[in-house]
């Protein structure tokens, strides 16, 4: 398929997507919605938890993403005293 | 031109057998399924299959596994390779679609996983109904999930069917106790 007819294919299904529908897909598809605040996406993933190797560091990382592209990222240490923050 | 394969899929003996009888696959849904919604399987690689089933038996508690392996036939026009430039511009194009569509919502969304992969990827069928996705991937051993270790080289091939018509002749090609 011609990549711009793909291309106008997909901005067709998305600007066709209500709010409510693409809130439908997305709690159908197991997401959590969150209601107190527009377009940002919050990640509680695995990489969170304590990531531990043998004879290292222990550390935590948290790590949140907004659709500006900003990442903040936050290191700190399994007993919670902060590291460093990078930002 | 047909697309066809050796597909292998490790799960629980009950299950196993559940899908020997019935010939019958549940297409998973949910927001963790790394190629979206499908009956998974391994390309070709029953040492893998028996690794997941080992992992996932240590994770939900059962002790006796068995394999799947099933032949995976379907037009070769309804599969969508991911490891081709054609599959991964497209992916990349619904993707970015996507994450302006979710940054004009009127609410937040929080996912238990950083990738949304799966999401965009049924998107993507509902566009052109795919009937198969594969990808090369790297999938955690036993030893990797304990030390939580990740490569970027992949070590298998995975395969998601989204339609039970292309999965043919499931056999129970190997069952065990894990140890």
């Amino acid at each position: 398929m011609n990549r711009d007819i793909l291309l106008k294919k997909i901005q067709d299904f998305y600007n066709n997507m209500s709010d409510e529908e693409l809130r439908n897909k997305l709690e159908t598809a197991g997401f959590e919605i969150l209601n107190e605040k527009a377009g940002e996406i919050s990640i509680e993933d695995y990489d969170y938890e304590e990531f531990s190797l043998p004879k290292t560091v222990t550390l935590n990382m948290g790590k949140k993403y907004k659709l500006s592209y900003s990442i903040e990222n936050t290191w700190e240490l399994a007993n919670n005293s902060s590291l460093r923050n990078v930002g | 031109m047909v697309y066809s394969l050796t597909g292998h899929h490790g799960t629980n003996k009950t299950s196993a057998y559940i899908i020997h009888e019935t010939k019958n696959f549940i297409i998973s849904k949910n927001e963790e399924l790394w190629l979206g919604d499908g009956a998974y399987f391994f390309e070709n690689n029953k040492k893998m299959a028996w690794n997941w089933s080992k992992a996932e038996g240590h994770k939900k508690g059962y002790k006796e596994y068995g394999i799947i392996e099933a032949n995976i036939e379907a037009d070769e026009n309804t599969v969508l390779n991911l490891d081709t430039d054609f599959g991964q511009d497209f992916f990349h194009l619904q993707r970015e679609a996507f994450m302006e569509r979710l940054g004009k919502a009127r609410f937040s969304v929080k996912a238990k996983k950083k990738f949304f992969d799966g999401e965009v990827i049924n998107d993507m069928c509902t566009i052109v109904p795919y009937k198969i996705v594969c990808q090369k991937m790297f999938v955690q051993l036993v030893r990797d999930r304990r030390i939580k270790v990740l490569s970027r080289v992949p070590n298998c091939r995975v395969i998601s069917v989204r339609d039970n018509q292309c999965i043919k002749t499931p056999i129970i090609c190997e069952e065990g106790v894990l140890k």
